[in-house]
Formats: structure tokens, sequence, C-alpha cells
């Protein structure tokens, strides 16, 4: 008899898939339910920004001496900036970063933290005192000021800073990975695994990992948000993205020269950042109360 | 007995984290730039002056040898000059040491004497309109960008009602007028002390929107922290025992219950200083305050490596000491701690 004739009978009501609880715990929550709809607004946005955005050009960079520092109006609906650049144009067209780079730099980090994270609590010895030493090192640093220093080394620009990110983001998902596989290795079905031989690296990647999955993704939500706020906070500094590309955080260092007469030029990229962050923690939030991480610890 | 080594235990690892620091400043001061003694120089290097910078520095040695020389200069308390200023870094950031301090510890003040009571009333009332709001406003802490905080700040109680100063530490007027003795450099304290009752007015006027800017993200998460463990410790037996003896429900909640919900909270603090850090540089920047973080950001701009270093390395030196003291304080406020 193979494995595959043990399925369940036909009639039988299948079981719903993770994905698919998930989902149904969301769907009754207002507040987490609004923050999807908002992420996936944001991320049609940045998707479709040349079509979106009512000045594209600009959105892109393009300066027009005409229209300089004009108040929102029907034209411009959340004014223009100094260079005469549509805000709201530029919004749209900074959502792009806002969204790209965040996702790279946590999986980025997810990708390189989570394996030496569960090698580590699986394995033990000196390997895991080895990657705990060193994430030590790493978490020992303000992870933004690890970030800009970093970024100060390789030289400014996004790539760099995103990279930057990265190196001073994966220890926290080491720790956590670490922290849960410590848990799963005691259970049975790790075991199990064991005591029929299969391979270490099988067992690590086919039962410590995917069992991972769930705080790994609660951590990954929140720092998405947080890490928003870190790019933007390098742009802001003058580390991050460059002029004249579109970047939110880079926005408000634009806008803040004439902040008492021109306040839209700052606020308004504030906001799209504060309303993306926001969706961010409380979709995370609710994620949290479904998985409760603490199980782990 | 336990206690005495769990100290010593834990001063050890601060130690050996401290070394290791040095090695991660050491790596991005000299290895991981393609050429350091341009770096060291600045924007405008000739060939000469790198040859001579490269000597300087003993760029062309073997690296463990340079890390041992660059250890050796650390511990010595020299820590380069800046390429701007030409002053040692160490004094650069001694004079703006105060104003970053005073700043911090306002803003550290205001999250926790808010962020704990707002935490524990959550936990309360759970469910309930106050725990609703100090849950948005502790989300809200955590989701706005200190510099975009800032701004709003400006823009309403300077601009729209005019109530408080635009930016910086002091008032033109007052430098003259009743100038303040520095002797600790925190001026708040200064003009305290010196019974300069204009003077702290004025300082106390113009520290408000800084450190109130400085204090939503640790008092987002101070108050998320204390309400979940405070819901924690209030569900124990101990706790309905005290209720079932009559003990007056306040007494329960802050005396009972907060004395072990604290815990946490503590860690919490010492992580949120890391954080209070790097926001002070862009409050410092939005506000024109003259301390640490606006040096920082004029030297990450024009390249000043020197400066950027030693400013990477104060700030990972400070973090590790303040989560050692966070550390020893829990052994001291719970003692199964020194158990584990």
């Amino acid at each position: 008899m193979t494995l595959s004739a043990v399925q369940p009978a036909a009639g039988l009501p299948q079981r719903p898939t993770r994905a698919m609880q998930i989902w149904q715990i969301i769907r009754r929550d207002p507040l987490a339910l609004a923050s999807l709809i908002v992420i996936t607004l944001y991320l049609l946005m940045a998707i479709f920004a040349p079509w979106v955005a009512p000045y594209p050009a600009q959105g892109e960079g393009r300066t027009s001496a005409a229209t300089v520092m004009m108040a929102p109006s029907p034209a411009h609906w959340l004014g223009t900036d100094q260079l005469g650049r549509d805000v709201y144009s530029r919004i749209i067209f900074g959502s792009r970063p806002a969204f790209v780079v965040p996702l790279l730099v946590v999986g980025l980090a997810v990708l390189i933290g989570a394996p030496l994270g569960a090698i580590a609590g699986f394995k033990g010895g000196w390997f895991d005192e080895a990657i705990m030493r060193v994430t030590d090192l790493f978490l020992a640093f303000p992870s933004l000021l690890l970030a800009m220093a970093i970024t100060a080394a390789l030289g400014r620009g996004l790539e760099n800073a995103a990279l930057a990110l990265v190196i001073s983001w994966w220890p926290w998902y080491a720790r956590l990975v670490r922290g849960a596989a410590l848990s799963l290795r005691e259970r049975y079905f790790v075991e199990a695994a064991q005591s029929m031989g299969v391979r270490e690296t099988t067992i690590i990647a086919r039962h410590i990992l995917p069992n991972c999955l769930s705080p790994i993704m609660v951590q990954a939500t929140v720092d998405l948000g947080t890490v928003i706020l870190a790019m933007g906070g390098l742009a802001f500094i003058g580390l991050g993205t460059q002029p004249p590309a579109a970047d939110w955080g880079l926005m408000i260092s634009e806008g803040r020269t004439s902040i008492l007469e021109s306040w839209w030029i700052a606020i308004f990229p504030m906001l799209a950042m504060l309303i993306l962050v926001l969706a961010f923690n409380l979709l995370g939030d609710t994620l949290r109360d479904i998985f409760d991480p603490r199980q782990y610890r | 007995m336990h206690r005495l080594e769990f100290i010593l235990r834990r001063i050890g690892t601060s130690l050996f984290v401290l070394v290791g620091v040095t090695l991660i400043t050491f790596a991005l001061a000299r290895v991981v730039p393609s050429n350091p003694a341009a770096l060291y120089i600045g924007p405008r290097a000739r060939p000469a002056d790198i040859e001579r910078v490269t000597r300087q520095l003993g760029l062309d040695r073997p690296l463990p040898e340079q890390y041992l020389t660059y250890m050796g200069d650390v511990l010595q308390g020299d820590w380069g000059a800046s390429i701007a200023t030409k002053r040692p870094v160490l004094q650069e950031l001694g004079d703006r040491l105060p104003a970053t301090l005073e700043l911090l510890l306002a803003g550290m003040a205001i999250a926790i004497l808010a962020g704990v009571p707002m935490g524990v009333i959550s936990a309360q009332h759970q469910g309930r309109p106050a725990d609703f709001a100090v849950r948005f406003i502790a989300i809200l802490g955590v989701s706005i960008p200190a510099f975009g905080l800032g701004l709003l700040l400006q823009i309403f109680f300077f601009r729209t009602v005019d109530i408080l100063p635009l930016s910086g530490r002091i008032g033109k007027e007052l430098r003259f007028a009743s100038p303040i003795a520095e002797t600790t450099g925190l001026l708040l304290l200064d003009s305290l002390l010196a019974g300069n009752w204009t003077g702290f007015r004025d300082v106390l006027w113009h520290l408000i929107l800084p450190a109130v800017t400085l204090a939503a993200y640790p008092l987002g998460l101070i108050a998320r922290m204390t309400r979940g463990t405070m819901l924690e410790v209030l569900q124990q037996d101990y706790i309905r025992t005290a209720h079932a003896y009559g003990t007056r429900e306040r007494v329960i909640v802050y005396l009972y219950a907060l004395k072990n919900a604290i815990g946490p909270t503590l860690t919490v603090i010492g992580l949120t200083f890391a954080f209070a850090l790097t926001g002070t540089f862009f409050v410092e920047i939005i506000f024109n305050w003259p301390g640490m973080g606006l040096f920082t950001v004029r030297s990450l701009l024009n390249l000043d490596y020197p400066a950027i270093m030693g400013i990477t390395l104060f700030g990972a030196v400070s973090y590790v000491l303040i989560n050692l003291v966070v550390d020893l304080l829990q052994a001291w406020l719970d003692p199964r701690i020194t158990l584990r």
C-alpha cells in the first residue's frame, strides 16, 4: 500500500489550509481587514504608478518651473513642491521603493537568518554557540546606527542602504528561529524522523523550518513597517534614495526647509508613510494574536 | 552566591561583546571600504596624502596588527580626529553629549511616566474605550516617523497656536539677558541650580516639542509591553486572593501587580534606549538641537569617516552598558532571574 492510498474519503470535509484559516480570522477582524485592504491599495498604486499618477513624468522627477510650491488645488490635489512637481504623483511613485525595498530587506534577512537559526537551534553545540555570539555582536548596535555606518562605508544610495539594513536585520530572525527550533527539537514528529534515520538537513528543511513559519510571518509583517520607517529615515538624512527619484523620506526632507509656508510638501508624504506602517503594524498585531510567538520561548 | 556569579557572568559577556563591537567597527573602518585612506582624508584626497595616511594609519600592515593598534588607540581614548573640524572625535562627542543626554532623558522620562500608567489603565479596562484609546495611541506612536511627527508638532504649536518655540535649545535674547552658567551642560539642571527662573522656563519651553517627538516611539512600545504583562499578572491567583481579602483596587494594581509586571517592561525600556539614541538624530535635525545627532548627520553627509566610526563605537558601547545596567537592575528586582 502506498501513502497516496490513504486519502480522505470523498464527502468528508477537507481540512482547511493554514492560509484559509488565517483568512477566516482576518475576515472577522475589522481593523485587520481594513489594514489588508489598505496594503492592497498601496500595492496596486505602486504597480500601476505610471497610470494612476496624474503627472507621471513629474512623479519620476521632471521639474516644472511654472507650478512651484502651489497649495493643494483641483489641478494638484496635494499641491506642488519647490521644483513644481505634483506631490500626489510623487507620493504614488514613492510607494514603489516603499514596497520593494522592505520586501527585499525582510526577505533577505529571513533567508539568511532563518536557516542559520534553525541549524543552530536543532544541532546545538559549537555551531549554536558561534551563531549566537555573532548575533550578540550585531545586536549590540542600535540597528539603524549600524545601518548608517555600513551605508557610509559602502557609499550612499538606495541599494547600499538596503544592503546595510539586511546586514543589521538578519540576526533578529536567526534568534527568533533558533528559539522556535529549540522547542521543536523536543517534539515527537522530529524525534520520529530522527529515529527513522532521516538526514539532518532534511529534518531541518522539511520539519523545523516549515513549523517556524508562523513566528517568522508575525515578525516579518511588523518588520515591513519598521523597515519602511528605517528606509525613510536613511533617505531623510540623505543616505538612502537620491534625488530626483521619488521617496517619501526624501520628500519629507525636501519639504522640511519650507515647512511653515508650504506644509503640504512634507506632511502628505509623512501621512502616506504613517498609514502604510500603521496598516502593517495592525495586521501584525492580529497575526500575533493568532499565533502567539511566546509559545516558542 | 548565585547572584554574585550571575553579575560576574553578565559583566563577562558584556566585555566579550564590547571587544566584538570594536571588531565590527574596525572592519567597517578598514576592511569594507575599498580605499580607507582616501576616506580618512576626505573628498579631496591627493595621491601623496593617501600615501602618507596609509603609512600613518598603518594600512600597509597585516590586518591583525592593524586591529591591535586600533584597539590600543581606542582604549587610550584616541578615536581619531574629525576631518571637518580637525578636533579629536571623542572631544567633539563629549562637547555635544550634554545636549543629547538632556533630550534623551526628557524623552525617556515622558515615555516611561506616560507609557507605564497607560499600559496599566489599558489592562485594567480591557476591551473598554480606555483600552482602545491607549492601544490606538501606542500603535500610532510606533508607526509615525519621528521626523514627520516633529514637523507636525512644529506646524501646530509654533505656526498655528504659537505657544512654543520652533527650534533650538534656548532663546536668542536669553543668551544676553540671563545667560545660564553651565556646570553640567544639562541646561534644565544648570538653570535650576543657579536659581535662574527665566532661563529655566525658556529651556523647558524649548525642550517640550523635541522631547515629545522623541518619546512617541518608546512610549508606544512601553505601553504595549506593560499592557501585555499586566493582563497576564492580573489573572494570577494571588491577585484574586488579594481581591478576596478586600484589598483596595489601587493597591492591588499599582503595588502587587505592577511590581511583578515591570520586569519585561524594563527590558523594553533598555531596548528603546537604542531607538531613542538614533531617534535623537532625526529630532535634532528637525529642531536644530545642538547635540551629537546633528554632528552625526553632518559627518555622515560629509563622509567624515573618523567621526562616523567614533559615533558608531560610542553608540554601541553605550547601548551595551545600558543593557548591562538594565539586566543587573532586573536581577536586583527579581532574584529568581539569577537562578536561570
